[in-house]
């Protein structure tokens, strides 16, 4: 297998926005832990929870916050992180205009820029870009939400890949430095050697008050850091008079950081900027309006990014919107080294003092994890048939069932038992399913153990599974037989059993079989409230 | 509109060519032909025949045919 190109940390199905990545894995609802498999990048995309108790909303935010403090914890360094923002519009209708709602979501956004601020390879993806444009009944897809878990109406799928394929590219590019910029009909309207500066379009009418506006745009961007360079045909003399004269001229020479004003081809003047300032061909970007001097560009400076230029003035500045956010934009705030090392430092000193956890065990404990193992009765047996029937990945035999298979195995003796799962969060339901047949002679057989995704990363597979064979000891069983049958879906589960401390007895074809010998009782730490429910 | 056309869209939401689709695949046996991929081809039979599935129905349409049938109910 290739290494997955990203790890989603997700809080609800995503999996469909994603499926043009195909070696992308995700974790379970709301899993903190790290991936078996190491990405190339991880990726924090949770969304808002539809409960319509505010107290309950807020609270899931804040878990949400520590939650993404525990995983970056756990994440190296170096390790390409990108944090997905909250959007508001995800929420449930009834926390519209609060703002209770609305601050905490805020803070959780403001704390996402923060950790990028401090964590060099930690990127923030504003989700309200994308879903900003989209109708607030468009959003969610209720039958999607209701049925799959569902956050994203999977009916945008294609466009949020769009999106987020843009934000992949800008990220992973390396940043622009140089716009280089035309004068005539692309700083003002018309032709400065021919009206006069005079008559020039730059103003507060239309169109020049656009050009206005695109140059105070050119000049934010200057501030970040954006070089700003002119390469006209024109007469520099007129030009720089033009700069020092004209009332609405936001740009001064002074932010201008080299120019060639002459008669020589644009390509040949390009060439010398670059080498005037030090830079490469490809860190710089061509803005003209001339549709001739950009394929000269093009053809002769194939490095060079030459954007197409608005037909009408007044789409200037939603084009420079586009080739900032292309070629430009940061998805950090601050320069890559600027106190990043203190500033990361007092972050673990705010976890451990504050309300976040300072471990994984902690935060498990936070959970107040409850599991009620139920041994199969009519009410349950359908949901445990399904559950053989659809579960996939944490499954170690992968074997599937019937209410009419299952029942002939209990009445050859089998036992069935399956686990019901709930936390401070919410309650999963019946989640987990164990069996185990030829019970005899102080011998047991694990026929299936499965897992439903939901619920993993909390260590649960191991309590249960502890908990059931300390029942197996009180009924005087004393050897375990298990294996593992491989599948294309369940490699998660591959050494299960080596983690419980089973003996591997063979392996063949990928299979493994195992047999253990019981004599103490397993201890379960004390967080995982298991209970059998009576019968 | 025949099941050809609806393994078409199949194909394009399993990202696999048709031809490697055999006639009976059925969701959920059929290996890449998982819930999450089910997802992604109802939602694309949504959009290209303007219908709306119930979600009783997109449990129930396994099969090419059953596919094909339901469509045809909702667009008559």
């Amino acid at each position: 297998m290739s290494q997955p190109e990203f790890h989603i940390f997700r809080s609800h199905t995503i999996e469909p926005l994603f499926s043009s990545y195909s070696t992308a894995t995700f974790s379970g609802y709301g899993e903190v832990a790290m991936p078996v498999e190491m990405p190339r990048t991880m990726v924090w995309f949770h969304t808002l929870g539809m409960d319509s108790a505010r107290e309950r909303l807020l609270a899931e935010i804040a878990d949400m916050q520590a939650k993404l403090d525990l995983v970056l914890s756990q994440a190296e360094a170096a390790m390409p992180f990108w944090l997905v923002t909250l959007f508001p519009g995800t929420g449930p209708t009834t926390a519209d205009s609060d703002v209770e709602f609305a601050r905490a979501v805020a803070n959780y956004n403001a704390h996402l820029y923060d950790v990028a601020e401090a964590r060099p390879a930690v990127r923030v993806l504003d989700l309200g870009d994308f879903l900003g444009g989209v109708a607030r009944s468009k959003i969610i897809d209720w039958k999607y939400f209701y049925m799959a878990q569902m956050s994203i109406n999977p009916a945008l799928a294609s466009e949020f890949a769009d999106w987020f394929e843009g934000c992949r590219r800008s990220i992973e590019s390396v940043r622009k430095k140089c716009l280089v910029l035309d004068l005539d009909n692309t700083l003002w309207g018309g032709v400065l050697g021919e009206e006069g500066i005079e008559r020039i379009a730059l103003g507060h009418d239309y169109p020049g008050n656009v050009f206005r506006d695109f140059q105070a745009d050119l000049l934010e961007a200057a501030r970040q850091g954006v070089i700003l360079a002119i390469c006209s045909k024109n007469n520099e003399e007129d030009v720089l008079e033009a700069f020092k004269k004209h009332p609405d001229m936001i740009l001064s020479m002074e932010d201008i950081a080299a120019h060639r004003i002459n008669w020589d081809d644009k390509a040949s003047n390009i060439q010398q900027l670059a080498d005037e300032l030090n830079i490469g061909l490809d860190s710089m970007v061509f803005i003209d309006d001339n549709p001739r001097e950009r394929e000269l560009v093009k053809s002769f400076l194939p490095d060079v990014v030459v954007p197409e230029f608005p037909e009408r003035p007044h789409r200037l500045r939603v084009f420079f919107q586009e080739v900032y956010r292309e070629n430009f934009r940061l998805y950090r705030l601050t320069n890559e080294d600027r106190k990043k090392t203190q500033q990361y430092k007092d972050n673990a000193a705010r976890a451990s003092s504050g309300g976040s956890f300072a471990d994984f065990d902690q935060y498990l404990r936070s959970l107040e994890i409850q599991v009620e193992i139920q041994v199969a009765n009519s009410f349950n047996l359908p949901r445990i048939a399904q559950m053989t029937q659809k579960t996939n990945q944490f499954n170690l035999t992968t074997r599937r069932y019937t209410e009419g298979d299952l029942g002939a195995m209990l009445n050859d003796g089998a036992l069935i038992t399956c686990a019901s799962v709930a936390d401070r969060f919410g309650d999963s339901g019946i989640t987990g399913l164990l069996i185990f047949k030829d019970l005899s002679e102080g011998m047991a057989t694990v026929d299936s153990y499965l897992l439903s995704c939901r619920i993993l990363g909390r260590g649960i597979e191991n309590a249960v599974f502890k908990h059931a064979l300390n029942s197996l000891i009180d009924r005087g069983v004393e050897c375990v037989r298990a294996e593992y049958l491989p599948t294309a879906k369940n490699a998660q589960v591959e050494n299960f059993y080596d983690r419980i401390g089973f003996e591997l007895e063979r392996e063949e074809d990928g299979a493994k079989h195992y047999r253990m010998k019981l004599a103490d009782r397993f201890t379960i730490e004390d967080y995982y409230k298991v209970e059998v429910a009576d019968e | 509109m025949n099941e050809r056309e609806i393994k078409e869209i199949l194909a394009e939401a399993l990202g696999m060519p048709a031809a490697e689709i055999p006639d009976d695949a059925k969701q959920g046996e059929f290996e890449k032909w998982d819930s999450v991929r089910h997802l992604n081809f109802v939602v694309a039979l949504e959009k290209k025949f303007d219908i709306e599935f119930e979600p009783e129905e997109i449990a129930e349409i396994c099969t090419l045919g059953e596919v094909a049938a339901v469509v045809e109910t909702r667009r008559s």
